[in-house]
């Protein structure tokens, strides 16, 4: 089985070094790229020059300098290339608003902060198996 | 045209002549009266009519009077007239009777004293019947003894020597023909007239009477019966006084006493007259007319009745009295229906007048004016209301148009309409525009007018109504001024608090936020100090630990509670039935769960149902429960009842009790205030938040809530929902 490529875009390295931690538990192989914010992804996963980024899960924090969650997410679904990849938001915010916020520019899934590392690596699992046996979310409302 | 200018109607004299009329009004207030009666009106010209109409009913009765005068002299002079004229005949007959019978007695005579004739009888017979009004001839001596009669029968020894016919002559008293009084004969009683002659013998000496007997109706049978009328009398009366003959409505009398009467008055002093006066005999009066025979001492007299003679004469009058007085009761009733019509057109024409002087008062006083054009829509007359404000004297006014005299606005196309509206002779009202005098001043005049047209329908101008409307205009631009910068303060400040709002609320929400993410390091190292790193760490130093993760754990409950305050002032309130007692379990169950060492006994009433946002009353219970939940911890037997208050109350109250620590009722009014705690955290754990997120929720359902608290002794708190509003 090839490992799976995930991209966490996190601006608090506390909370990176977190959830890697969490991650590095995982079953699945995980190679880990790390953004430290919303521009530095996009540029990693939309270079202007050299070899593109194409990670299995995107884990996404939403509060972030200049570029944001929700505006990265907005920018993946635009593309034809990320449209479909699933993209967790990882936030400290419960409030319903910024929930629906997340869902409604196409997010996958939602973790509120701090993260339950059980949660985070079953939904890992269930995200990267979903993505490999259909190769494509079911089509949103 | 004729320029019409109303100036106010000079005062009744002026106040100097006013105190000499005073004066002399004190002095003779009689005659004041008299004359301020007099004044001119409706009083003064009743008068004139009630005395022209007097004069009338006067005039005409005079007239009716001397009408009726006139004519009654008229008919007894007629009447006068026609009984001289039967008095006459009257007269001239009788004259001849008696003259035939002084012939025949003459006669008589001779043939008695010559003795020459054998049958005396005979002759007396012959001359009876040569004479129709001879009824008896008779010859008596010296004695009185009949001598001879003309009537066979006769009786010898009649002797009338005791008579008055006989005596006269025996006596020497009367030399010639004697007129005796009437008598009726003995046999026939017809009533005759005596005649009786001296006999003079040879000598000188009486010789004896010669009588004859005349019927007395011979006298007055002069004329027919027929052309008699009723109240005529005709009498033949001798100057003793004695009728001879009298002929009344067709019966003939004789022997009435006349002595004493009007009659012998009025002949004693005229042979010849006529009088009116009531008759001596029946009382009626009449007018007679008299003449003394010249010849024989008698008078004859005509009487006719006044009645009769002016019957025509009273009908006629009693006509022209009816006709005067029927007319003069129209001239009365003429009089009053004008009197009443003069009384009604003067309190028409003082009322006209009041009301004239009242609208001319209205007209020169109000600060509108009034406005009249011709045909040309020139100025003619502009009341005082434009001279004050506008156009002192209307010195510029007059003889101008309207757009002469420097309209402006408001637009061109107003004006243009404007000037259509006049042309078509329409009426128009409160044309607004905006007129800059020639002193530049301006003022936002407001204007109305109708069109006038003659009587032959043509048009001749514009009669209209003007107002300045500049101060209203002017204040309405400043309102429409002051609105606008109002309302852009308004929107101005609202902008602000909306920036603030957001701003405090992004504040808020940052801070929480941020807040968080050290704590969660805090949290996470401490953690993964005390799992992995065990060995190096003693326990006292784990037990630092556990209250670094219970402080963490506490700091994260706040910050919670704060993101819910923050959250509950924007988030929208729904409004939806909810039910209370599975909200209520569905929290109890979730409160056991979390701690199921806890024993607490719940009450909890069956069917409430609460009205409002589900999420936030959720949230409120969840409070609310857990705060009853956590202040019996302490207690061995805990005890929560949930339930609505039995009573009428809509919307309903609702209440949860427990028996847990209560409160000092003293502090009640920090109970509902964030971070406000009456316990100390070692006594129970509480952020402070619950009970002032359970206020804001209320709060934000315009409800209310209150508790009801004992130290020890339990704490009840009491809610409802929509009381501060109607339902």
């Amino acid at each position: 089985m090839n490992a799976r490529t995930v991209l966490l875009v996190e601006d608090n390295t506390d909370d990176e070094f977190f959830t890697c931690r969490a991650l590095r538990a995982s079953d699945v192989a995980l190679v880990i790229h790390v953004a430290r914010d919303g521009a530095e992804a996009l540029n990693i996963l939309f270079p202007a020059q050299g070899p593109e980024l194409n990670p299995d899960l995107i884990l996404l924090d939403i509060n972030m300098p200049k570029l944001d969650g929700i505006a990265v997410l907005a920018r993946l679904r635009q593309d034809r290339r990320t449209r479909l990849t699933p993209v967790v938001m990882l936030t400290s915010s419960s409030r319903t608003e910024d929930v629906a916020r997340a869902f409604d520019a196409g997010a996958s899934s939602y973790l509120i902060k701090p993260l339950d590392s059980g949660r985070l690596l079953q939904l890992v699992g269930d995200m990267t198996r979903y993505w490999l046996r259909d190769s494509q979310l079911p089509p949103r409302q | 045209m004729k320029v019409t200018r109303l100036s106010p109607r000079a005062p009744h004299g002026l106040p100097g002549s006013r105190g000499t009329d005073e004066k002399r009004a004190a002095a003779t207030p009689l005659r004041s009266a008299f004359w301020s009666y007099l004044q001119p009106g409706p009083r003064r010209l009743s008068l004139g009519i009630v005395v022209f109409c007097l004069a009338m009913i006067a005039l005409i009765w005079a007239t009716i009077m001397e009408r009726a005068a006139s004519e009654r002299v008229h008919a007894l002079e007629v009447e006068m007239r026609q009984n001289t004229n039967l008095v006459m005949a009257f007269e001239q007959y009788s004259v001849r009777i008696l003259r035939n019978a002084d012939a025949v007695t003459q006669f008589v005579e001779s043939a008695y004293l010559r003795r020459s004739e054998p049958n005396l009888t005979a002759v007396l017979a012959e001359r009876v019947a040569a004479n129709d009004f001879l009824d008896v001839i008779a010859i008596f001596d010296v004695h009185g003894r009949l001598v001879a009669s003309s009537q066979q029968r006769t009786q010898a020894g009649v002797s009338i020597g005791d008579r008055e016919e006989f005596r006269v002559h025996a006596s020497g008293e009367v030399a010639r023909l004697f007129v005796g009084k009437t008598a009726l004969t003995p046999f026939w009683s017809e009533a005759v007239v005596p005649i009786t002659r001296r006999v003079v013998l040879p000598d000188g000496s009486f010789g004896g009477v010669i009588m004859v007997l005349i019927q007395a109706r011979h006298f007055t049978d002069f004329v027919e019966d027929a052309a008699v009328q009723p109240g005529e009398v005709f009498t033949l009366v001798g100057l003793d006084g004695i009728t001879r003959a009298r002929k009344k409505a067709g019966r003939e009398m004789f022997g009435d006493d006349l002595r004493g009467s009007r009659l012998l008055d009025e002949r004693a002093h005229r042979p010849r007259g006529t009088f009116r006066a009531a008759a001596h005999l029946d009382g009626v009066m009449r007018l007679f007319t008299y003449r003394t025979l010249t010849d024989y001492p008698l008078v004859v007299v005509v009487g006719s009745g006044e009645d009769e003679v002016l019957a025509e004469y009273s009908q006629r009058r009693w006509l022209y009295y009816v006709g005067a007085t029927v007319a003069s009761l129209c001239i009365l009733l003429f009089a009053l229906v004008v009197i009443v019509a003069v009384f009604r057109v003067a309190g028409a024409a003082g009322a006209l007048a009041e009301s004239d002087a009242r609208f001319r008062n209205l007209v020169e006083l109000s600060s509108d004016w009034y406005w009249e054009q011709d045909a040309q829509f020139r100025f003619t007359f502009l009341s005082q209301g434009h001279q004050r404000i506008i156009d002192a004297n209307n010195a510029t006014s007059i003889g101008r148009t309207r757009w002469e005299l420097g309209a402006h606005g408001p637009t061109d196309e107003q004006w243009t309409e404007h000037r259509s509206v006049l042309e078509a002779h329409q009426p128009f009202r409160n044309f607004e525009y905006l007129w800059r005098t020639t002193d530049s001043e301006l003022f936002y005049v407001s204007i109305s007018g109708d069109p006038l047209f003659d009587a032959a329908g043509r048009f001749t101008g514009y009669r209209g109504t003007g107002t300045d409307i500049t101060q209203r205009k002017l204040a309405k631009k400043e309102i429409l001024r002051l609105n606008a910068a109002l309302e852009e303060r308004v929107r101005e400040r609202t902008e602000q608090l909306e920036v603030a709002n957001q701003e405090l609320h992004a504040f808020g929400y940052s801070i929480a936020h941020d807040l968080r993410a050290p704590l969660r390091a805090i949290g996470g190292f401490s953690e993964m100090l005390l799992e992995s790193h065990l060995p190096d760490i003693n326990a006292a130093g784990k037990g630092l630990f556990k209250r670094i993760l219970t402080n963490v754990e506490w700091m994260g409950q706040l910050i919670d509670g704060l993101l819910a305050l923050s959250q509950l002032s924007t988030a929208p309130v729904t409004r939806e039935a909810v039910d209370l007692t599975k909200l209520s379990q569905e929290i109890i169950d979730e409160k056991r769960r979390l701690e199921p060492k806890r024993d607490v006994e719940v009450v909890l009433a069956e069917g409430l149902v609460i009205e409002g946002d589900r999420t936030m009353v959720r949230r409120m219970m969840q409070n609310l429960i857990g705060n009853a939940w956590t202040y019996t911890s302490n207690r061995p037997v805990a005890r929560i009842e949930i339930g609505a208050v039995q009573d009428a109350s809509d919307p309903p109250i609702f209440f949860i009790k427990d028996n847990g620590a209560g409160f000092d009722m003293g502090y009640a009014d920090k109970l509902f205030q964030p971070f406000q705690r009456l316990h100390s955290p070692s006594e129970f754990q509480g952020t402070g938040v619950g009970l002032a997120i359970v206020s804001r929720i209320i709060r934000r359902h315009s409800g209310r809530i209150r508790a009801e608290a004992q130290v020890d002794k339990g704490a009840s708190f009491y809610f409802t929902l929509w009381s501060e509003t109607p339902a």
